[in-house]
């Protein structure tokens, strides 16, 4: 029995719409980030995807998600592996971040996307005495 | 009437003059931090500035260590509340309550963040070991003080790192010899606390010796009561002790009583992470 007109437009429609949402939600995975300081406190620096941060202060700054070379309209989430170390917050603004010097030492930010998917990258955090 | 009047003027200027605001906008212009004041007594919010002569009406003071404090942040985002203020690392800066203490020399940056665990906005502020305990009267450093009879002075005191004042909450003890009358947060200054005291002599001439104590430290100043010659004369020192890391620095040594030449005690120094030494006391004046 061939099934109805309209239970084929349904299932095509909920296809469409799954595939849709997949796109949305997903998309191309991180493999880079751009960093950019907002505030970088004395004694601090922000190189690319190595941050000094002195003991007791907070540096502030944007990392840009990218994917294969373009720009990725997603928010990203870091984690720290070792937060009496670094620790790392959000920001109010999308994929604005203030990285928190606690105890002298180094520590590395994980990048997962919205997806829940790793990047292949960290930041690195080393806490310096001011 | 224009008693009336000129009384409610002067609770006005009163009231006008304990509003001024120690803040500082944060660092990601999303709203301004507010220095707010515990229950102890603060050079920051004790109305001690006409006694003090600090200017309080700019930014942030440095804080002294051990001193307690609160912050309010007030924001420019309507959707964000910010109500949940902390510092960025919580072994140079402890939490006593709804108060706030450095517990070492640091700059420290302070987070606002909202019920979501966004960073609002962030400042920072100094923390300062206090090295002296100054007193004050009518806005300059007072070493002696004269009282003619039943005169009344006002002085007040203030923790101070190299002559800068510090801000924080302290319990202020004073003690005085002799016939001083010695009333702390006297009702005839605004917004007096502890840090302030009314000095009254009961009327017979004399020298003696008037102690504060707080924040670890001791200081002695002379107060001349008349010509100050019929009582035996003091000799006061002004002694500090050096602040400890960590704790409270120790308290400075007595100057002798009796007679004249009494040598003071030397101040004490201060233990690193905890309760630091207390001066040892001066000996007695000689002949």
């Amino acid at each position: 029995m061939l099934p109805s007109r309209r239970a084929l437009l349904r299932s095509t429609g909920l296809l469409v719409l799954g595939l849709a949402l997949s796109a949305c939600g997903a998309g191309d995975p991180v493999d880079d980030v751009l960093t950019a300081p907002l505030f970088v406190p004395p004694g601090g620096t922000l190189d690319g995807l190595h941050l000094v941060v002195p003991r007791g202060r907070a540096l502030a700054f944007v990392a840009q998600p990218m994917g294969r070379g373009e720009t990725l309209k997603l928010r990203i989430r870091l984690t720290s592996d070792d937060a009496a170390v670094a620790d790392v917050a959000p920001t109010v603004e999308m994929n604005q971040f203030v990285a928190l010097g606690r105890g002298v030492g180094q520590a590395r930010l994980s990048i997962v996307d919205e997806a829940g998917r790793d990047a292949p990258i960290t930041l690195s955090v080393e806490v310096v005495e001011p | 009437m224009k008693t009336t009047t000129l009384l409610l003027g002067l609770v006005g200027l009163g009231f006008g003059a304990g509003c001024d605001e120690l803040d500082r906008s944060g660092r990601l212009g999303n709203g301004e931090f507010v220095y707010t004041c515990s229950d102890l007594a603060d050079l920051g919010c004790s109305g001690a500035e006409q006694v003090l002569g600090f200017d309080l009406d700019r930014d942030l003071l440095p804080i002294a260590v051990g001193g307690h404090f609160r912050l309010d942040f007030d924001s420019d985002l309507t959707s964000d509340s910010a109500e949940h203020l902390s510092s960025a690392a919580p072994d140079l800066v402890s939490v006593d309550g709804s108060d706030f203490l450095f517990v070492e020399q640091a700059v420290v940056d302070f987070l606002a963040t909202n019920d979501d665990h966004e960073v609002v906005d962030f400042t920072d502020l100094s923390g300062l070991l206090a090295d002296e305990l100054g007193v004050f009267r009518d806005g300059d450093r007072a070493t002696s003080v004269t009282l003619d009879g039943y005169q009344e002075a006002v002085v007040a005191a203030a923790p101070l790192h190299q002559g800068l004042g510090l801000a924080g909450g302290f319990t202020y003890t004073w003690s005085a010899d002799g016939d001083l009358e010695v009333t702390q947060a006297p009702s005839t200054v605004a917004d007096a606390d502890g840090n302030v005291v009314a000095l009254r002599a009961s009327g017979s001439s004399g020298t003696y010796t008037l102690t504060v104590n707080a924040a670890g430290l001791t200081t002695s100043i002379t107060v001349v009561v008349g010509d100050g010659s019929t009582s035996a004369t003091t000799t006061s020192t002004a002694a500090t002790g050096a602040g400890g890391a960590g704790g409270m620095g120790g308290s400075g040594g007595m100057g002798g009583s009796g007679g004249s030449g009494g040598m003071g005690g030397s101040g004490g120094m201060g233990g690193s992470g905890g309760q630091g030494g207390r001066g040892g006391a001066g000996g007695s004046g000689g002949s």
